[in-house]
């Protein structure tokens, strides 16, 4: 047959499928000619026209099946049977509307939280490292074995940046704050220092002007600054002239010489510009191999390196470097980090189990409108019947029913996609703030691309079974009026499977909502060490320009604290450098006197505070053994210092700490002797459900900082004081800016909202989980009832009690629970080990949950049973044997 | 009336085909046509007709034009295409070797 074919098929087929109605117009009219000639021929013949049409019609052999044969030899069938089904199906589903909206609406709460989710998962992870080739980047840093990362030293960096094969580039930068003044309201931005690498390795080029440039990463640079896009547009109203204007920040004169464009990030929390390393390059302290001043850094693996490769060459350069200078480097190795692992680390375990549970409950939709749909098909067991009499194969009425399920699966999604619009602003401001890209969750191509595939595919799941079942046809037991007969059995097996299946699901879904919350409650009841109700917390940072010596700075403090006490409303102040839930801490190794010096790897390590006098007591911390700061700890007076209770119990586990002295940092570096004043209560420095730490806090006039937060305890809410608060500031200095005023429980909730986010999702998933097993369960065992109707009834009248019924009905009911609870259990052993990494104080495993979550589905189970079995009592036995 | 013959499935094709082949024709005349030529042996059921006509079209063997007949009516009249005829003489050549091979059966002397 080759294309010449073609060349006579394709014109008719086609016109076939767009000139439907003038081929049907053809095909009457062609064959209503036939009739008319014949007839014509007959009545020349002699007989009256009536007969002769009637001879006609009878030798012509139905008309109407012969335009039906005629119509099947064309065989652009399949797109022409498609629209006919479509036509079919979506009058079908009008006709039952009830069963359509219950079908569409369930699938629609079920695509819509999937996309949902799916948009943020999208963007968060999957859009998430934007940069070119960001598989490739990496994050460098040294770690010290006790105290974990330490940041990179700037000598350590130039070398490794020397010795190292494995990186197409390495870039080095350090997160600090300016005070921007001269420029309307001063303000504190938040700003990175960068080497001139950095942009050209995350692949950003400047919208205006230049990025820095390589002796801009040398000690006695020019002080040049870039623009973030939005603080360009924001303080310099967009002036396509900014190249080459000044700013003062933090005192200081620098140049404007780029604007970045609007879509580059990379930092989690907002940069608003960038600095030159160089001008820290300048800094004494940063030439010291030891210092670590809080600088990281990013690099890009060669092509070919893997990344084992540059950890292992990293490595040797590591121990080289600690041969040739045992003094600072023999404690720490330099550690390599993917950037995706290090971004999205934490954030993937979370958003995956959301989605997950998401899953579950689209499950769980999809089984019950299979269920939807299998009633409904015995229903329809007459009309398939007289389908199949008429003509039909078993694949067009397959196919008939999987159009159907396409509709609904259609319909279905449609409504979802709209849930989904609806349901993302709700889910993002309910989501931790903190992670990356949150904001840029959006319902884009490829998550409406997300959508229909698991429409499609939902409708794949509950289309084929009744497309399956519903197309074996034996007619004639169909046609009787009998319902006990063919393809019952095999839908009920269908059905008792969906029951099973779907309280397999509610049970896991369920277990792990409960664990998840559980692990909220306990961490929300964590006593964090101190009292965080009614605390007002201030950052004020102090322009190392304007307050030079450690002095001016305690003064200004000192102070500030007086008159925020003296505010209505305010009952103590203090302040510390590192607040807790939230503040960072340095950390350092000490040396206990009288004991000898341990080697470099093995010295005690903690973290170390700086707090004004009455700090414990405003925060009521509780002390333990001596006693806290006092005035009379000045900056003249006997070093002291305050540890908590895990510092004490790790290094003097049965004796009194207090008058025993430590000595900060290495003993080379001569840090001052501390004598241990007291011993106060832990405090959950890194947030409530955290690992605890041990701590030093040493008296602010012994070492002044010049950043510190200022916490008020309030009489009332803490924010009613902030205006007051921070005018008290202004007055102090009207050029200081105050940055983030906030609740410390504020703080808290903060620390706390992945957990709260995960919970609150599965709380709702699981919720739905219970109400859609409900719904099935109810379903499933009505239909049982009515399908079995005739069987009761007839054991009525053999003379079955009601208790014997109610067991009859209830019996299968719970059974089926119970298999459903069994394999839901054995899912949830298996499963909710992948939110481990989420529970808190609770175990994956869990026996309490275990027990009491199948008791909880039980009931439902019952609950969902009692209806129909109240149905199957009232069965009149005589109405049905009637009905036979 | 009297049954038609059963048409063994597939003649049908080759005497529409063969009928074509002589003229032109609308699906009318081709039943009248059919009737004479056989003498009344071959009777195509009306109902059948005009199935296996579309069938050979969508086959691309014949050709659907309409035209005025004599009376002026506008009927469907069907012609052979070129790959028709190559069909024509296909279905001739099997069908020439399927009746010879019948009579040779059928003239088999009993034992």
């Amino acid at each position: 047959m080759g294309p010449n074919h073609w060349i006579y098929t394709v014109p008719l087929r086609l016109r076939s499928l767009f000139r439907r109605h003038q081929v049907e117009k053809d095909l009457s009219e062609e064959l209503r000619f036939h009739v008319e000639q014949k007839t014509q021929e007959y009545v020349a013949a002699g007989l009256p026209l009536e007969e002769a049409r009637r001879k006609t019609r009878r030798e012509f052999g139905g008309v109407e099946q012969a335009k039906e044969n005629c119509r099947d030899t064309r065989r652009v069938n399949f797109l022409e049977t498609l629209l006919q089904d479509i036509r079919i199906g979506s009058r079908m589903l009008r006709k039952s509307p009830g069963f359509a909206s219950i079908a569409v609406l369930t699938l629609a709460l079920g695509i819509g939280a999937n996309t949902a989710i799916f948009s943020v998962v999208h963007a968060v992870l999957l859009d998430g490292l934007s940069y070119p080739d960001a598989k490739r980047l990496v994050l460098l840093n040294e770690v010290r074995l006790r105290t974990g990362p330490i940041s990179v030293s700037w000598p350590n960096y130039l070398d490794w940046r020397a010795q190292s094969r494995s990186f197409a580039d390495l870039a080095a930068y350090q997160l600090l704050q300016y005070d921007l003044t001269g420029i309307g309201e001063p303000e504190v931005l938040h700003a990175a220092q960068v080497s001139s690498s950095f942009f050209a390795l995350l692949g950003a080029q400047p919208l205006l002007g230049r990025a820095f440039v390589r002796s801009e990463d040398k000690a006695g640079t020019n002080s040049v600054v870039i623009l973030s896009y939005s603080l360009w547009r924001n303080r310099f109203g967009g002036d396509p002239e900014v190249i080459g204007r000044a700013l003062t920040l933090s005192g200081a004169p620098f140049t404007v010489v780029g604007v970045l464009p609007a879509e580059f990030e990379y930092f989690p929390q907002h940069v608003d510009l960038y600095t030159a390393i160089g001008l820290s390059a300048a800094d004494p302290r940063w030439a010291k191999r030891e210092q670590h001043p809080g600088i990281v850094v990013l690099a890009r693996l060669r092509n070919g390196v893997s990344l084992s490769d540059a950890r292992m060459e990293m490595k040797a350069i590591s121990e080289r470097l600690a041969a040739e200078y045992p003094e600072a480097n023999t404690t720490q190795r330099a550690s390599v980090t993917p950037l995706s692992e290090e971004r999205f680390g934490s954030v993937q375990g979370t958003l995956l189990a959301v989605l997950a549970a998401a899953g579950f409950v689209l499950l769980l939709a999809c089984a019950n409108v299979a269920n939807l749909f299998l009633a409904r098909g015995s229903a329809r067991k007459r009309e398939m019947a007289v389908r199949s009499a008429l003509g039909a194969g078993r694949l067009r009425i397959a196919r008939q029913f999987l159009t159907e399920s396409m509709l609904v699966a259609g319909l279905g999604g449609c409504l979802g996609i709209l849930v989904a619009f609806g349901a993302l602003q709700p889910l993002l401001r309910i989501a931790p703030a903190d992670i990356p890209r949150l904001n840029e969750s959006r319902i884009d191509l490829s998550v409406l691309a997300f959508a229909i595939g698991i429409s499609v595919l939902c409708a794949a799941l509950f289309g084929i079974a009744p497309a399956v079942q519903e197309s074996k046809i034996d007619l004639i037991a169909r046609l009787k009026e009998r319902a006990a007969a063919s393809g019952d059995s095999a839908r009920h097996r269908v059905l008792s499977g969906l029951f099973v299946l779907e309280v397999a699901l509610a049970l896991v879904l369920v277990s792990a909502s409960s664990l998840l919350l559980r692990s909220l409650i306990r961490a929300q009841d964590v006593n964090p060490g101190f009292n965080p109700r009614n605390i007002l917390a201030l950052d004020v940072l102090l322009p190392v320009s304007r307050y030079k010596t450690r002095e001016h700075q305690l003064q200004f403090f000192t102070q500030a604290l007086s008159r925020l006490r003296a505010l209505p409303g305010v009952r103590s102040t203090s302040a510390a450098f590192c607040p807790p839930i939230v503040g960072i801490c340095w950390g350092a190794v000490f040396t206990i006197a009288g004991q000898p010096i341990p080697p470099r790897e093995q010295m005690p390590g903690s973290m170390f505070n700086a707090v004004f006098p009455g700090y414990f007591e405003s925060m009521e911390i509780p002390l333990i053994r001596g006693r806290t700061f006092m005035e009379a700890d000045t900056a003249t007076s006997a070093r002291v210092a305050v540890i908590n209770r895990t510092l004490a119990q790790r290094w003097w586990p049965n004796k009194n700490p207090v008058g025993q002295v430590i000595q900060q940092g290495f003993p080379e570096q001569g840090g001052p002797q501390l004598e241990i004043v007291g011993v106060v209560g832990d405090i959950k420095q890194f947030g409530p459900d955290k690992e605890q730490w041990p701590e030093v806090f040493l008296p602010s006039q012994q070492s002044p900082f010049q950043a510190m937060t200022l916490l008020l305890r309030t009489e009332k809410d803490p924010m009613l004081s902030s205006g007051a608060a921070k005018e008290i500031i202004q007055s102090l200095d009207k050029d200081l800016p105050v940055s983030r005023i906030q609740p410390m429980t504020r703080f808290i909730a903060d620390e706390l909202s992945r957990r709260t986010f995960a919970a609150t999702l599965f709380a709702i998933f699981g919720g739905l989980a219970v109400l859609l097993a409900a719904i099935g369960i109810y379903g499933v065992m009505a239909f049982r009832v009515a399908q079995r109707s005739h069987e009761i009834g007839i054991r009525i009248a053999l003379g079955a009690q009601r208790r014997d019924i109610r067991n009859l009905i209830f019996g299968q009911g719970i059974s089926l629970t119970l298999v459903g609870i069994a394999l839901g259990l054995g899912g949830a052993l298996a499963l909710t080990r992948f939110i481990s990494s989420l529970l808190f104080q609770v175990s994956p495993t869990d026996l309490a949950t275990l027990t009491g979550v199948p008791v909880v589905l039980l009931a439902v189970a019952v609950a969902g049973c009692h209806p129909p079995m109240r149905r199957a009592l009232k069965v009149d036995p005589i109405a049905t044997l009637r009905d036979d | 009336m009297s049954k038609p013959s059963d048409l063994v499935q597939g003649t049908l094709d080759l005497l529409l085909l063969k009928i074509l082949a002589l003229e032109p024709m609308n699906g009318y005349a081709i039943s009248i046509r059919l009737k004479q030529v056989s003498g009344d042996v071959l009777q195509v059921s009306d109902g059948s007709l005009y199935p296996a006509l579309h069938k050979l079209e969508q086959e691309g063997w014949i050709k659907a034009e309409w035209k005025p007949t004599e009376n002026n009516r506008r009927a469907k009249f069907y012609s052979l295409t070129r790959l028709g005829k190559g069909q024509l003489e296909r279905e001739s050549a099997n069908w020439s070797r399927l009746s010879a091979a019948i009579s040779s059966v059928v003239k088999l002397k009993e034992a």
